[in-house]
């Protein structure tokens, strides 16, 4: 039988395009099909710099005026109406649907996971263990490394102990870290008599040349996009996929796959922004569409054989979607600390990452944000009624003394959080938009309630004033599970090497195989996994 | 083997990077009077050197006072043109102002600040200007209009120690204690 290409890709993101690489590499034909269109560096910068508004995840209130990514109608934005958000608390995330995928306006943290995030239902009595151990995934978090570009500081204890080097690593960082901003090592000075353990984030910023990428030059604006391309984006792999012959489409939205009934994947059908429809055939097929349309389209491939969808003989397909639902605070320092300098984000406490405390509260990170934040209070002073040189001199106080603290806490995989095909909305293709539904359980308000006063133990610690908490159910964007890894068909989607429990052709990779989200990051992990099951199917397709 | 497709620039973009390219050459065209420090600018009377027109001119003068910085031709010129979408009468704001400036004899905006019997339709106007200068952008719904980013006042105050996004210095150009800042720790 003839094939279209050996591996067909959906979705050419981070997870997509290593896989299309190692594949690539290894002389398949590889064809990579991607909803969005092509975006180039210049013109995203200057869209963004011909913005009326400047947030630093774009901006979400006026999506026309501050969005620098595309819009068209045959891929809506999530910063519009695209999402249709049901449920209890709100999931507005935010993903990229163009060449490269959400990496382009990721803050590029890289973290691992901690061997006990992988059992932590063994260990904690709270949501799933994974199907591997952190001993067999090390190897690959070492290759995502080395792929990705991470630069971090070694001998640090991640898991926020102030102890030695943690998680085992067998490789140091393939870079070293980045200088780091004096207001982070004042504030760890600071914190430290509280017994708060500073760590400095690794993440994929060039310190030296790696890559063809340059030196990070502090642009302070990591999101929503690098000006310089210091930051690990996946249009590097799309770029090094398609310099081993693979292809890539644009502009080519997934709406089907079929399967045949022994249940064998055998083709996908897209749309192009014309609404013409097309259909490729495959030998091996990978699903790297990320957490929400993933599922989506599983879900939506319904037939006579699959009434409920492809992969989805479960019932957990769209299920278990996790976040790392937060909180932060704002503050007035007492003295100058001028945040702002250098990249976005650095400086993190993890004090409460791991031990018996999680059987009551989640696990969390504590991060302080480092963006320049002149534009905001430029705008609130105004509003206030301040002007003349008091504005001036209110914009350098405030400047350098406000401070944004933000916690991410894990979340537990449960089935009610999930993610459906709308029966109602549908995009300009007649796509039907995905439908996200999600709450918090006690174990997410405990940890909001333990996070309060932690956040207020470390404002008094720097004699803060203006403290200012919010609680409400901040989405930090760290979209995982829906298509959940498991070793029981009956409760997971794909098994440990990300390979459907269904078909044996269909491989589904990213954070959404995630079974446990731990509180950091995902990005990393996900990356590693995907290396895994790229060696997997090297060694049969 | 792709058909890639670059990013739509919407219609607004377009003009204003339009606008841009015009004004950059139009920059070019009136030599180095954007260079020139406050008390020059002044004093060398916009509206000849430049060929601003005379509302341009005007505007620019009232701008200065109001936000007591450099407002170069281009900056007024493009301020001036998205402030008259909004404010139709801005001419007449300008004149009034100015009229204002000139019989209290102010020589400071914290003057006019202090002041407690300005029109309140006036001072409404008048801190419009002063916002629009400040952000760099004129309006605040969806609508809303840059026609300044790195030059934008608001910047101004924080310039020597924080870049403005997008516009690194360089690697590791970030580090040391910044030589601004002053610490000031309550025991």
């Amino acid at each position: 039988m003839d094939y279209d290409t050996d591996v067909l890709v959906i979705g050419s993101g981070v997870m997509g395009a290593l896989i299309a690489t190692r594949m690539a590499q290894a002389g398949k034909a590889v064809t990579i099909l991607e909803a969005g269109p092509r975006v180039t560096r210049a013109e995203i910068v200057e869209v963004f710099r011909n913005a009326p508004i400047k947030l630093s995840l774009t901006n979400i209130k006026l999506q026309g005026a501050g969005s620098p990514f595309p819009n068209p109608p045959h891929i809506p934005s999530t910063y519009g109406d695209y999402l249709q958000l049901k449920g209890p608390v709100k999931y507005p995330t935010k993903y990229l649907r163009v060449v490269g995928g959400t990496t382009w306006h990721f803050g590029s943290a890289l973290w691992r996971m901690i061997p006990n995030d992988f059992k932590i239902r063994t260990l904690y009595d709270r949501g799933r263990d994974w199907p591997m151990t952190y001993e067999e995934l090390e190897p690959f978090y070492c290759e995502a490394e080395a792929e990705l570009g991470v630069s971090g500081m070694d001998g640090q204890d991640e898991g926020g102990n102030g102890g030695e080097a943690w998680p085992p690593r067998s490789k140091p960082f393939p870079m070293k870290g980045l200088p780091i901003p004096y207001f982070m090592t004042r504030l760890a000075d600071q914190l430290k008599v509280g017994g708060y353990n500073p760590i400095y984030e690794p993440n994929g910023r060039a310190t030296s040349a790696y890559k063809e990428r340059p030196l990070c030059s502090g642009n302070n604006n990591c999101n929503p996009v690098c000006p310089s391309g210091a930051k690990y984006d996946g249009t590097r792999h799309v770029d090094e996929a398609e310099r081993h012959g693979a292809r890539v489409f644009d502009n080519s939205v997934v709406y089907k796959i079929e399967a045949d009934d022994s249940g064998k994947i055998v083709a996908v059908r897209y749309k192009k922004p014309d609404g013409t429809e097309h259909r490729m055939t495959a030998r091996y097929f990978v699903l790297a569409a990320y957490g929400i349309e993933s599922p989506k389209l599983l879900l939506m491939s319904t037939s006579e054989k699959y009434p409920n969808g492809i992969a989805n003989s479960s019932d957990q397909v769209g299920r278990n979607l996790m976040g790392h639902t937060g909180i932060a605070m704002n503050v007035m320092a007492s003295e100058d600390l001028w945040p702002g300098q250098g990249p976005t984000e650095l400086l993190v406490y993890m004090n409460y990452r791991d031990g018996e405390l999680r059987k009551q509260i989640p696990s969390y990170k504590t991060k302080l944000r480092n963006t320049v934040a002149t534009s905001g209070l430029a705008s609130k002073l105004m509003d206030q009624g301040v002007y003349g040189s008091k504005l001036d001199a209110e914009i350098k106080r405030q400047s350098a003394r406000s401070l944004n603290f933000a916690i991410d806490f894990e979340t537990e995989a449960q089935p009610q959080n999930r993610v459906t095909p709308s029966t109602t909305a549908k995009d300009a293709l007649g796509i039907p938009k995905p439908e996200i539904y999600y709450s918090v359980n006690d174990y997410w308000n405990a940890g909001r309630d333990f996070g309060v006063k932690d956040l207020q133990k470390m404002a008094s610690l720097i004699n803060a004033t203006d403290i200012k908490m919010d609680t409400n159910h901040q989405d930090r964007q760290h979209i995982m599970g829906t298509t959940i890894m498991g070793n029981d068909p009956r409760t997971s989607v794909v098994d440990k090497d990300c390979r459907s429990h269904d078909h044996p052709n269909l491989f589904i990779v990213g954070t959404n195989v995630m079974p446990s989200a731990s509180c950091v990051n995902p990005t990393l992990t996900g990356a590693a996994v995907t290396l895994r099951t790229a060696q997997v199917m090297l060694r049969e397709v | 083997m792709t058909d890639a497709k670059a990013v739509v620039l919407s219609e607004q973009e377009v003009l204003i990077n339009s606008r841009r390219r015009n004004l950059v050459k139009g920059a070019i065209a009136m030599g180095v009077m954007w260079r020139l420090p406050i008390d020059s600018a002044l004093a060398a009377a916009p509206a000849e050197v430049t060929q601003m027109p005379v509302s341009v001119s005007a505007f620019q003068k009232v701008s200065t006072f109001l936000t007591s910085k450099n407002v170069s031709p281009i900056m007024a010129t493009r301020c001036y043109d998205a402030l008259k979408k909004r404010i139709p009468d801005l001419d007449s704001v300008v004149a009034s102002l100015d009229t204002l400036v000139k019989a209290r004899q102010l020589s400071h905006v914290d003057q006019y600040l202090a002041l407690t019997d300005v029109d309140k339709g006036l001072d409404t106007q008048a801190k419009s200007i002063i916002r629009a200068l400040y952000l760099g952008v004129v309006g605040d719904d969806e609508k809303a209009e840059l026609f300044a980013y790195e030059e934008a006042f608001m910047y101004d105050p924080t310039r020597a120690v924080l870049v403005v996004p997008t516009y690194g210095r360089g690697p590791n150009t970030w580090g040391p204690k910044p030589v601004d800042a002053v610490a000031e720790v309550k025991s």
